[in-house]
């Protein structure tokens, strides 16, 4: 019997020693859950490179404009304008983020200056007001350059400020708006002239001009830029606390005080001259386009433009609305055909 | 136990020191007495006798003795028994308690991190979504918001209540809760900032995704990687070879005891078997049985837990993360209206690690390996169809906000109640891609439901029967203590 109890014995231990070999805990599971839940988001691929700056004379000066406009069907045998025809609409790129130059109304629908600009040009391309003929690419301040030089798009109407670093990768029209760069600031805050501001903390948009643009007022001490992707980014970054101003154009401005009232304006005033962006070759576009701001400023519709998206709101931030700017058509045909 | 207790103290008068020592006279030898029988006359402890006495004799000559070998030995099956039954007691209190940790605590820990985790990647995704439908706010989503964020808030308490937390989980805690007021007032500001259509609403809601993404959710993975860390430990404490060995060494130890004295007691005696030392050995098998079968089963019961629980749990409701962050990361695209190539980047990337191109790798493909174990494969495979459709239907709205028709993008995506542009959809209508999410999500979550009773039930089997077995190991040891005394007694009692 006792033999048999230790038959038992061992038969039992056994079976157990047999469970107790197949393994320990595995960590697979855990680990390849984790991974998922830890892996690095997708970077942002966007670099700005800025180019030397070359010499480009005026940077306002643009190609003459086409006069008398003649219908876009004769011009088929440009390249950019054939292009335009043969696809039956035209691409514009547009900035959505500025409240009376181009937004979305509770409708979702995009409105202002700059979309009402791009419809004209449409209009007059096509010679059929109907929204099929124009389609618009909503993009940021970084690309907003990049894709009339891609040729992503057609033109880009998206408040681009016109400077000779954009012109070695783009056409411009001739000026159809000038901003002014601004301060803004929260009422409350000591800040009553630009050099209030030295060391303060300054909310500025990646890519854009006024990085340089801040640095070049001299400041001392140099304030210190506060970096975001999007303009609203720096709205964000007043109402919580987190800088002491926003410098950027007054067409932004006006938009932000709309939404804010406990915003005030503080002068620095540096001119701003907004161009149509067009691919660096495509001068007949460039001159077209010319051609339809000309007809635009001298029927008074701009004008008409300006007061209707944009009149309410700077008279809300007690500023003065800019006149329509005198087109400098200046810039030799010539010379840009030959490079 | 005492040794002494068995013997007779008729004989009078106790001398020198030390333990019951007393001299006793052999007299009657016993009958059938074997070879190391001895008979001594009656001695009185003398001045010049030194050292501890035994019946008469100085204790080394008396262990050589009969009875004094077999009381050496009872002395020696009682001290066996108490290391075995020590041996065994330790090694179950151990197995018990990693066992009943993750019954009580590791394993619903998890649970409530991977459901923490959930919650916020859920109120992030309908918060966005809420976002895209602003001036139609669909009701039941607010609520949803809602909800996740008060279900987060009751977790991390639970969480905190939890008594032994590491400092890595601490601070985990209070990043959440001082981070998760934060993201609930920017989506607030952006709510507000929003039905009143201002664009800064947009640069609000981005905020509160980065804080979410930035500060919350990397909390949560800690809360989660030190949830599933303790429950390896248990798992690993509970199934351990170290325990095993122990209470094998200790029980077959104790089992040779006995048998060697049996083996002996029977060449002194003429009884076949000693009935004490029988039973004796009958108990002490029984206890290294019961407890081995409890370890297997205990064993057999975590291996469960973790093969058909908590795996699944684990990567099931990371894939049901995933998808909340590809839909969060969809809606920043449509709500950043063209800027948002970060976020089509970062879905794409979700995507890939979800399911891969066809919804068959990634971690959907893993999932599928972990519910064949369950039977469960199928259910899993068969979401295959729904991921493809999600990436389609993505391709679809990406195209319609590229083409400048965001409107329709954003009605595909998120739905509408503009019913003229619902119905310029096509038949499936608006608001697909926020369906083919909750339908992919919706039915991980059944499954990560599925897996989280089979984790309790299993965790539940595996703490069950130790109890019992608790009580039982000093009691079969007491009994067998007094089996191999009474037994051996009657054989010492046979040299009176």
């Amino acid at each position: 019997m006792t033999a048999r109890v230790i038959a038992a014995g061992i038969a039992v231990l056994g079976s157990a020693i047999g469970i107790a070999a197949c393994g320990a805990a595995s960590t697979e599971s855990t680990d390849r859950a984790l991974h998922a839940l830890t892996a690095p988001p997708a970077s942002s691929t966007t670099t700005t490179v800025s180019s030397p700056t070359l010499p480009c004379g005026d940077p306002r000066a643009s190609y003459p404009p086409l006069a008398p406009l003649p219908a876009a069907a004769t011009l088929a045998g440009d390249p950019a304008i054939g292009a335009i025809l043969r696809r039956g609409k035209l691409v514009v790129a547009v900035d959505e983020n500025t409240e009376g130059l181009a937004s979305r109304d509770s409708d979702g629908q995009l409105v202002g200056v700059e979309i009402d600009i791009a419809r004209a040009i449409a209009r007059s391309i096509f010679d059929d007001d109907s929204d099929a003929r124009l389609q618009l690419l909503t993009v940021t301040t970084k690309q907003k350059v990049d894709y009339p030089a891609r040729g992503d798009a057609d033109l880009s109407i998206s408040a681009i400020s016109m400077n000779c670093d954009r012109w070695s990768k783009v056409a411009f029209s001739t000026e159809y708006f000038t901003a002014h760069h601004e301060f803004l600031t929260r009422t409350d805050a000591p800040v009553h002239t630009a050099s209030d501001l030295a060391g303060r903390r300054v909310c500025m948009t990646k890519g854009s001009t006024s990085i340089d643009t801040l640095a070049g007022i001299g400041l001392q001490p140099p304030p210190k830029p506060w970096l975001v992707e999007a303009r609203t980014d720096c709205l964000v970054a007043l109402q919580e606390g987190q800088v002491d101003a926003y410098f950027g154009h007054d067409t932004f401005l006006v938009g932000m005080l709309d939404q804010d009232p406990g915003l005030r304006i503080v002068p620095e005033g540096e001119a701003q001259h907004y161009g149509i962006a067009v691919g660096p070759h495509n001068i007949m576009l460039v001159r077209y386009v010319n051609g339809v701001l000309d007809r635009l400023r001298a029927d008074g519709t701009l004008a008409r433009l300006y007061e209707h998206w944009l009149g309410p709101l700077y008279r809300g931030a007690d500023q003065s609305l800019p006149p329509v700017p005198v087109a400098d058509p200046t810039r030799p045909v010539a010379d840009e055909v030959a490079s | 136990m005492d040794l002494t207790a068995f013997e007779r103290n008729d004989h009078g008068h106790l001398a020198g020191s030390g333990f019951g020592t007393h001299p006793v006279a052999y007299t009657h030898p016993p009958a059938g007495a074997g070879r190391d029988n001895v008979t001594v006359a009656p001695t009185v402890p003398s001045s010049g006798t030194r050292g501890l006495r035994v019946q008469g004799l100085p204790w080394r000559r008396w262990l050589t003795t009969t009875p004094g070998r077999l009381r050496s030995a009872s002395a020696l099956l009682v001290v066996g028994l108490l290391v075995f039954a020590a041996v065994t007691t330790a090694a179950t209190e151990a197995r018990s308690r990693a066992a009943g940790a993750v019954a009580t605590s590791s394993a619903p820990e998890l649970v409530t991190a991977e459901s923490l985790y959930g919650n916020l990647a859920d109120a992030d995704a309908t918060a966005s979504t809420i976002f895209l439908r602003a001036g139609q706010e669909p009701r039941q989503l607010r609520l949803r918001y809602l909800a996740d964020v008060a279900a987060a808030g009751r977790q991390l308490a639970d969480f905190s209540h939890s008594a032994e937390s590491s400092s890595a989980t601490r601070a985990a805690i209070r990043t959440i809760s001082e981070r998760l007021p934060e993201y609930a007032g920017l989506v607030e500001s952006a709510r507000a900032n929003n039905a009143q259509g201002f664009p800064v609403g947009a640069a609000y809601l981005r905020k509160a995704s980065a804080t979410m993404h930035n500060e919350i959710l990397p909390a949560a993975t800690d809360l989660y990687r030190d949830s599933a860390r303790q429950l390896r430990d248990n798992y690993e404490a509970g199934t351990s070879t170290l325990t095993l060995v122990l209470v094998l060494v200790a029980g077959l130890g104790m089992l040779a005891l006995l048998v060697v004295v049996q083996v002996y007691v029977r060449r002194r005696s003429n009884r076949l078997l000693n009935l004490g030392l029988v039973a004796a050995s009958v108990l002490v098998v029984g206890l290294l049985g019961w407890t081995l079968i409890r370890f297997a089963g205990a064993h057999d019961a975590l291996n469960r837990a973790q093969q058909r629980g908590s795996d699944s749990v684990e990567v099931l409701s990371s894939a049901r993360i995933l998808t909340l962050r590809a839909q969060n990361n969809e809606n920043l695209a449509l709500i950043e209206r063209g800027t948002g190539d970060v976020y089509v980047a970062e879905f794409e990337r979700l995507m890939d690690q979800l399911g891969g191109k066809d919804g068959k790798s990634g971690l959907l493909g893993y999932a599928t390996e972990i519910a064949d174990r369950t039977g469960d494969g199928a259910r899993i495979r068969a979401l295959a169809p729904q991921f493809t459709s999600l990436r389609h239907l993505h391709t679809k709205v990406r195209a319609q906000d590229v083409g400048g028709h965001y409107n329709e993008a954003v009605a595909l995506s998120v739905g509408t109640s503009d019913q003229t542009l619902a119905a310029s959809l096509g038949k499936a209508g608006s608001g697909q891609e926020l369906a083919a999410v909750d339908e992919l999500q919706h039915a991980l979550q059944a499954d990560i439901a599925r897996s989280q009773a089979r984790l309790a039930s299993a965790a539940q089997d595996a703490r069950s029967g130790f109890g019992v077995l608790e009580i039982a190991i000093p009691l079969f040891a007491v009994v067998a203590g007094l089996l191999v005394l009474l037994g051996l007694e009657r054989r010492i009692g046979e040299y009176r």
